[in-house]
């Protein structure tokens, strides 16, 4: 067992039932090490009165006995595209830099309930648009991993939720929520080595988070542990009367059992033989070959599968972001909320103007490609046809998850997550942004085409000291499996979450 | 050299308690060389079976659609790179093209088996006009503001 996950939510909770901790205490050491991190810049805002304050009513409520849910006390960070109420919200954009939401998503708002102290807003590609977190307002996000993290040399975080993983994998808070419409949540979780949890769609309610494409956004959970990714899943999710895309089935709480409790002997894994894409690092192949192994070894039947229209998904995946980033972005006009231009000739005048203003160039591309791909002339030749080739995508899944006459289904989908280990942002940035998504996204974006749950979790560390994940995807609803097999696969590979730090220790 | 005081919450438990297990690197290292079954992973890219419609002729895209679309996007296409982008990204969802969808119904939503739930035709919420007009930018006594309506978006001809 690792020692540092003995702290991991559970155990920490446990302290603060038993007076080794106190919430306070906690609480002010993460917003001291949040500044001392800075360089890091995985916040977009801290709200260090607030906290302060949820940690104090924290620890009054252990002094009395009674904390209101398992939560209580446990430091968290929020992706900046979830509208928190007296805390800006602003989709690291200008258009949205002085937004204070006027309610909470229910995200958020969960999380509250059940205790959990919000240290901060984190950093984001603007709108969510990226997978780099290079595209920011406030500046790129940098990851903690990074042999060197001054001048420009550093690694990426991965994006576009750079900020919540950066945050975690820094050790700044137990948990944080990120997005994820394309790999948004598991892709920066792969290259900071934490868990990126995406679950299936429908399952965590959307209200109040600032939508992006609403047909496969869902809340992402960042944590350093399955455990924990658990315990945040088992607060946040469940039907929400504010959002009516959420799944009404109720909920039931995850419970996983102990690492020695987990029997893999009639499990059926997939290696879906299309996820071995050109440009796949030579690490990641061995990587995903040797926990194939792993499990095989328990027991586990593996077998190669094929989601034969996997290498159509980056294109439909981008035809159907752009199409609905359209739509959405028509919000945005300076009047009701958001940056309004000085430019009062006419309506037309003020919204163009406030739009060119707080837009960058990412997203203005987006929106004007959209509307060519929805244009009436263009509408069936693109954005129809685009969603009936998702349906294909949707059902090879489907296909593998089912058992047939012929073949045996599959329980769990094992792939890599991203290419490669985290690249130098000098790299990164030399590439353009259809480029940096269409490389980064490949093995995450059929998860949100067909809705399924998947998590993102690390497994060792490239040559170059970077850490290298693997994905596993299951289907619709099930969590408690997927989860199963990502915690045993987490019990072998040992992990270490923070030894970045001790990295940057050592040097320093 | 960067100074960074890296703290965690390790750090507090080890001031607090001083029976946490030390942190120490896995017990068994892993050899990722060593494979105890034929592997199902393939060893080399899977070339994919689908009809790529790759086409390099230029896309051509006349003044009045771009027009068009800086009037439905109230974005102005302000540059020869911005232009290059929407054509390569057109060129790149020409890629499916090819890909034979005769029959498939398109899909809208991962939920389509579930009904939509409406909620009772009932005020469950509302009176927060002074919480949304608070984060407009302009308002006047219970009123947006903004400026005349009745003038066309000017366009520079292209």
């Amino acid at each position: 067992m690792r020692g540092h996950m003995k702290l991991g939510i559970k155990q920490l909770t446990a302290g603060y039932i038993n007076g080794q901790f106190s919430p306070k205490a906690v609480t002010e050491q993460a917003l001291k090490d949040a500044k001392n991190l800075k360089t890091l810049n995985a916040f977009a805002c801290l709200a260090p009165e607030q906290a302060l304050q949820q940690a104090e009513d924290s620890t009054e409520r252990y002094a009395q006995q009674k904390p209101i849910g398992g939560l209580d006390g446990i430091t968290i960070a929020i992706k900046d595209n979830f509208c928190t109420s007296n805390l800006p919200t602003t989709c690291a954009s200008r258009m949205l830099k002085d937004f204070v939401p006027p309610y909470d998503a229910t995200v958020a708002d969960r999380l509250r309930a059940a205790g959990a102290i919000l240290l901060g807003k984190t950093n984001m590609d603007q709108f969510a648009m990226g997978a780099g977190t290079v595209d920011s307002i406030y500046g790129p996000t940098k990851n903690i991993w990074s042999e060197d993290l001054s001048q420009d040399n550093w690694r990426i975080a991965g994006g576009s939720s750079g900020g919540s993983a950066s945050a975690v994998a820094a050790g700044l808070c137990y948990a944080a929520i990120g997005s994820d419409t394309g790999g948004s949540t598991r892709n920066p979780a792969s290259y900071c080595g934490v868990i990126g949890l995406k679950p299936t769609y429908g399952l965590c309610s959307r209200h109040g988070l600032i939508p992006l494409v609403n047909s496969m956004d869902v809340p992402g959970i960042v944590t350093r542990s399955i455990s924990d990714s658990v315990e945040i899943l088992n607060a946040v999710a469940g039907p929400d009367h504010l959002d009516s895309t959420t799944i009404q089935k109720s909920f039931k709480r995850l419970q996983l059992p102990e690492v020695d409790q987990i029997d893999l002997r009639s499990l059926r894994i997939g290696i879906p033989k299309e996820y071995h894409c050109e440009g796949l690092t030579a690490e990641v192949l061995e990587t995903w070959t040797k926990v194939a192994d792993l499990l095989e070894c328990a027991g586990a039947h593996v077998q190669q599968v094929s989601l034969p229209n996997t290498a159509s998904s980056i294109f439909v995946y981008s035809i159907l972001n752009q199409c609905e980033v359209a739509s959405n972005m028509a919000r945005y006009d300076g009047i009701e909320y958001g940056h309004r231009s000085e430019d009062e000739r006419s309506t037309e005048q003020l919204y163009a103007q406030s739009r060119a203003e707080g837009f960058n160039q990412v997203v203005k591309t987006r929106i004007l490609t959209g509307n060519f791909l929805l244009l009436r002339k263009n509408y069936e030749h693109y954005f129809e046809k685009a969603l009936r080739v998702r349906r294909l995508i949707a059902d090879d899944f489907a296909k593998v998850f089912k058992p047939s006459a012929t073949e045996h289904k599959v329980d769990i989908l094992l792939t890599p997550t991203t290419l490669s280990d985290a690249p130098l942002y000098k790299d990164f940035a030399s590439l353009s942004n259809r480029d940096q998504c269409a490389v980064q996204d490949f093995c995450t974006q059929p998860a949100n085409m067909a809705g399924i749950p998947a998590v993102s979790l690390p497994v060792r560390l490239s040559k170059a000291g970077l850490p290298l994940s693997l994905q596993l995807m299951s289907n619709h609803l099930n969590e408690q499996l997927l989860l199963t097999v990502a915690r045993w696969i987490e019990a072998q590979v040992e992990f270490d979450c923070l030894e970045s730090l001790e990295k940057h220790v050592a040097r320093d | 050299m960067l100074q960074i005081s890296a703290r965690f919450y390790c750090k507090i438990a080890k001031q607090q308690i001083s029976e946490l297990p030390k942190i120490s690197k896995p017990s068994k290292l892993l050899d990722f060389k060593q494979l105890h079954h034929p592997t199902k992973v393939p060893q080399t890219p899977v070339p994919t079976a689908f009809p790529d419609a790759t086409n390099n002729s230029e896309i051509e895209i006349d003044a009045k659609t771009i027009q068009l679309l800086e009037r439905l996007s109230l974005v102005d296409l302000d540059s020869e790179q911005a232009l290059a982008t929407l054509k390569s990204s057109i060129q790149f969802a020409d890629k499916i093209e090819h890909i034979d969808t005769h029959n498939v119904r398109p899909l809208y939503t991962v939920l389509e088996h579930q009904q939509l739930q409406l909620r009772n035709d009932r005020v469950a919420e509302g009176d927060c006009r002074e919480q949304l007009l608070r984060i407009a930018k302009v308002t006047d006594e219970d009123y947006y503001v903004s400026p005349p309506g009745n003038i066309p978006l000017e366009q520079l001809d292209k």
